[in-house]
């Protein structure tokens, strides 16, 4: 299967718009269809390393396009399709790749029903991998985006797929979503050539994301064995503390981003349990990127 | 709190099934029948594991679970730790996690 970017950036287009271009993340595939040229531009350029293929299965059938009721009245809006139906808000036509991004967050949660899925990052060096779990806010991309510019590998931003046995944890490496001050942060550290456009008045705020290294996407196959859990909190200016999480705690807090528990029900409570029995659990505070990062890689060091 | 006729009374795990999983810091319990998922503390966990073992008659329970108390603590301590195991008993009926069968 060929790259996304070996296709010249007007041939993908032309495909987007015409039958569709299936790409692969992960164990995943979607087919996207869209008459909208500055979506197809920015996953070209934000999905770059990740193969594509023209015909064949997709998990997922996506098509981001303008409401065909009354909707399309009302100034320029796009809706995301999965499927053939629709359960989302159209959102404002600039807010096109965001829209998909979560969209396809969406597929991914509802489809995987063999693995936890937690709302967390995963970023691996050395055969360790680290799970990230955190709210808006407290600065988990921001980290996740800084430690892949280190040469972590990037599994995943957003949803962590994690095996029932706990042993390991699935990548997808899809885009690192960006937020407000964060975006520029990033961008003063890695340049703008990984970055998408950014899209602000989102409900997020202002929103861009960082293309996955070719490394990360080239080896997303290979899962990877959680070795610690960190819950990052990022308050400007703070002085940089590192603090154990009992098992108990770790566990109740997992549980908030679990996001298929009650689907799971005893294997999902059993996986969870077996991961913070497994993992050493972390709570970091900081004030800067560099401290964030190098409390992270001293967990690292000591797992 | 008052308790009278403690002697009595009996519990037994809900009879969906209660799982619990003991943490460093805590237990984590589910509930088969409803799914729903309790962190709680280590006392609620050995209370929760004496039931599994079928020993849910209240006064077994506080000799299991406070087994000095009733030989050499003052009365009031006793009463306190009575009170004590009660109050976790009515949580966990609360919960759901166990019923009266007696």
């Amino acid at each position: 299967m060929v790259e996304v970017g070996a296709i010249p950036a007007r041939d993908f287009r032309a495909l987007v718009a015409g039958a569709g271009a299936i790409i692969h993340f992960g164990r995943f595939s979607f087919r996207l269809s869209s008459p909208v040229e500055h979506l197809a531009d920015e996953v070209h350029r934000m999905y770059r390393h990740h193969p594509v293929s023209l015909e064949g299965f997709a998990d997922f059938h996506v098509e981001v396009r303008p409401p065909r009721n009354l909707r399309r009245w009302f100034g320029r809006q796009l809706e995301f399709h999965v499927d053939g139906s629709s359960s989302f808000f159209p959102l404002p036509h600039a807010q096109a790749f965001p829209l998909l991004e979560w969209g396809l967050n969406w597929c991914v949660h509802d489809a995987v029903k063999d693995c936890l899925i937690l709302h967390a990052a995963v970023v691996e060096k050395d055969g360790k991998a680290l799970l990230i779990p955190a709210p808006p806010g407290s600065g988990k991309s921001t980290l996740v985006a800084g430690l892949v510019h280190h040469g972590w590998r990037l599994l995943s931003d957003e949803l962590a797929p994690l095996a029932l046995d706990a042993l390991s944890i699935e990548g997808l490496a899809r885009p690192i979503s960006l937020k407000n001050d964060s975006i520029d942060l990033v961008k003063r550290l890695t340049g703008e050539d990984a970055f998408s456009g950014t899209v602000r008045d989102t409900v997020k705020g202002s929103v861009a994301l960082m293309r996955p290294p070719r490394e990360s996407v080239l080896a997303v196959r290979r899962p990877a064995a959680p070795v610690a859990v960190i819950f990052p909190k990022f308050t400007r200016g703070a002085r940089p503390v590192h603090r154990g999480v009992g098992q108990g705690a770790a566990f109740a807090l997992l549980m908030e981003s679990a996001f298929n528990f009650s689907a799971l029900r005893r294997q999902g409570f059993e996986a969870l349990a077996d991961l913070v029995e497994r993992c050493g659990c972390h709570e970091i505070g900081y004030g800067s990127l560099d401290e964030g990062m190098r409390l992270v890689e001293d967990i690292h060091a000591a797992a | 709190m008052e308790i009278d006729h403690t002697d009595g009374i009996a519990w037994q795990l809900h009879p969906a099934g209660v799982i619990v999983r003991t943490l460093d810091d805590g237990v984590a319990v589910f509930h088969q029948g409803s799914g729903d998922v309790f962190v709680l503390s280590r006392f609620h966990g050995e209370v929760l594991e004496h039931l599994a073992a079928g020993r849910g008659d209240f006064m077994a329970l506080l000799r299991s679970c406070a087994p000095d108390t009733e030989t050499s603590g003052s009365e009031d301590l006793q009463c306190k730790t009575q009170e004590a195991l009660y109050q976790v008993m009515s949580t966990l009926e609360g919960m759901q996690l166990v019923e009266r069968t007696a």
